[in-house]
């Protein structure tokens, strides 16, 4: 059974309810249902009030070439972290609020880092990629052993904790709606009349989609 | 003994001293069921008893909680009781492991010294011994090559249960004395043992991580319902029939309740170069675990639930998979 705790431990943290890209805060589920995970994050959309993050641990011993080792200098949080750039994923900013700022990571910093995880292929049996980064781990999992379920339970962990939008779903129901106060306009009309070219009438959609499934 | 709560565990470390009894409490019944089982002289006491059980608690604390920042990493994650609760566990595991000798890298580094000396070179004699051939400038450099060269190799699958398992198959361990001896200078026991350290012992402590919210809910079992006690004998019965399945009957396993169907797609997961080659993989995995049924008395209408309980051992939630029937 698990019991509700929102008390923070953190007589040297920063408790600043502002999210900023760069923070390593806790991730939890509004609902409690599932865990919670620390997270660095790496954008922020002020219009929805999301963000996007990656998860972070303290398994310095298995992680992988494809993970980046944080040192405690790095972060002044006061372990070591992990951070783990394929595990990401979308968040409400109260999910974040919450919690205390454990640490920082410069911003140009995190785009380096990710950029170099995105250009080179870290493949696991590829030594000379090993060597050439220091600061990441050396860990090589392979099918079905530990590591490999363990980082697969950490996916669910962090998907649970993350939220997919609906697009088709939220789209549909933009459309009964707009339709239903807007019966003698047609979204062809719009996009003639305006001017508009398909990409600009395609975000407009997504993002008013959005609004209507926050709301 | 009441549970202690997450509140009374950061109420603690909020207090001047840090740590006290709710912390102490935790760590305790962690040390106590994961010691269970465990040879006491592998950790340098003759037998498991109050005193050495204190010895070590206070060891895992003094390695794990207070260093390395693990208490205020436990801190900072966990929001419920039961989450800080699976973390120290973990740390209890990694702590044990720090302590234990010999472990899985000494019997590594002895089958290597044992091979050299099958080829007259005595590795604790050794100084610059060993054909060279790219000499390297200082031992940090052949330390790091030594590591190299040990990741270089493949490794069988840890599968967590038995601690001493074998890590790489014996043409493995001739390429590694081969290009130890004809690549690393100084080649010593120092060096090599440095190597093997810094490139394996991510992958023995590996098997401590994922064991850890299982072994504290096993710990925190009192007092078992009817309901309980027959949930707790398909674990023993899985847990049993997943030790008599082989590696490879284990990987095909593995792959089928990740939704693997076709033998076209066991063998893109395992990597095998042929279609017929997986189907006898996941033959031989049908008549093992039939087998194993049969060796363990499992009645054919539990069998769906030793097979789920099976995958729940190994880690792979009901959410990700789907019950196969051929199972």
């Amino acid at each position: 059974m698990k019991s509700n705790n929102h008390k923070n431990y953190s007589p040297n943290y920063t408790n600043q309810s502002e999210l900023k890209v760069g923070q390593i805060r806790r991730l939890i589920d509004m609902e409690l249902r599932n865990d919670s995970r620390l997270v660095l994050i790496t954008s922020i959309n002020r219009a929805d009030d999301s963000a996007e993050v990656v998860l972070v641990n303290n398994m310095t011993e298995i992680a992988t070439p494809r993970d980046i080792l944080l040192a405690t200098q790095q972060t002044s949080a006061p372990f070591e972290l992990v951070l783990l750039p394929d595990f990401t994923t979308h968040v409400w900013k109260q999910q974040l609020e919450p919690s205390p700022i454990f640490g920082n990571l410069d911003i140009n910093k995190i785009k380096t880092l990710l950029k170099t995880n995105n250009d080179f292929k870290f493949e696991f049996d590829n030594i000379n990629l090993l060597n050439q980064f220091e600061n990441r781990g050396h860990y090589v999992p392979e099918f079905a052993d530990h590591v490999w379920l363990f980082r697969g339970k950490e996916i669910d962990a962090l998907n649970a904790l993350g939220h997919v939008f609906d697009i088709l779903a939220s789209n549909q129901r933009f459309y009964e709606i707009w339709r239903h106060s807007n019966e003698d306009t047609k979204l062809t009309d719009i996009i003639l009349n305006n001017n508009l070219d398909l990409s600009l009438i395609d975000n407009f959609l997504s993002i008013d989609s959005i609004r209507l499934e926050l709301v | 003994m009441n549970k202690v709560t997450i509140e009374a565990l950061i109420e603690e470390a909020e207090s001047k001293n840090g740590i006290g009894k709710a912390w102490l409490q935790v760590v305790e019944t962690a040390v106590r069921s994961k010691v269970r089982g465990k040879p006491p002289k592998a950790f340098g006491y003759q037998e498991w008893d109050e005193a050495t059980i204190q010895d070590v608690v206070q060891d895992v604390i003094e390695r794990r909680i207070l260093k390395k920042g693990g208490k205020e990493y436990i801190l900072a994650e966990a929001t419920t009781t039961d989450h800080a609760y699976a973390a120290i566990h973990r740390l209890v595991n990694l702590a044990l492991h720090d302590m234990r000798e010999p472990n899985v890298l000494n019997n590594i580094f002895d089958n290597i010294s044992r091979r050299f000396t099958e080829i007259g070179i005595d590795l604790e004699q050794n100084g610059e011994a060993g054909v060279v051939s790219s000499p390297l400038a200082n031992e940090e450099a052949a330390e790091t090559l030594v590591r190299s060269i040990f990741l270089s190799q493949p490794r069988y699958p840890n599968r967590g249960v038995h601690r001493e398992s074998a890590i790489f198959a014996p043409e493995s361990f001739e390429e590694i004395v081969s290009r130890l001896k004809s690549e690393v200078s100084p080649l010593n026991s120092s060096v090599i043992r440095a190597g093997l350290k810094r490139a394996l012992t991510h992958l023995v402590r590996a098997e401590y991580y994922i064991d850890d919210a299982h072994d504290f809910h096993e710990s925190a079992i009192e007092g078992l319902s009817v309901e309980n006690e027959a949930t707790s004998e398909v674990k023993q019965l899985a847990m049993k029939a997943l030790q008599l399945l082989t590696r490879q009957s284990e990987k095909v396993f593995v792959a089928q309740a990740y939704g693997v169907t076709s033998d076209v797609e066991l063998a893109r997961a395992l990597g095998l170069r042929a279609r017929q080659t997986a189907k006898k993989w996941h033959d031989a995995m049908k008549a093992e675990l039939f087998s194993a049924f049969e060796r363990l008395g499992v009645q054919t209408e539990d069998q769906v639930d030793v097979v789920l309980e099976m995958r729940d051992q190994l880690g792979i939630s009901q959410k990700n998979s789907e019950l196969k029937d051929d199972n």
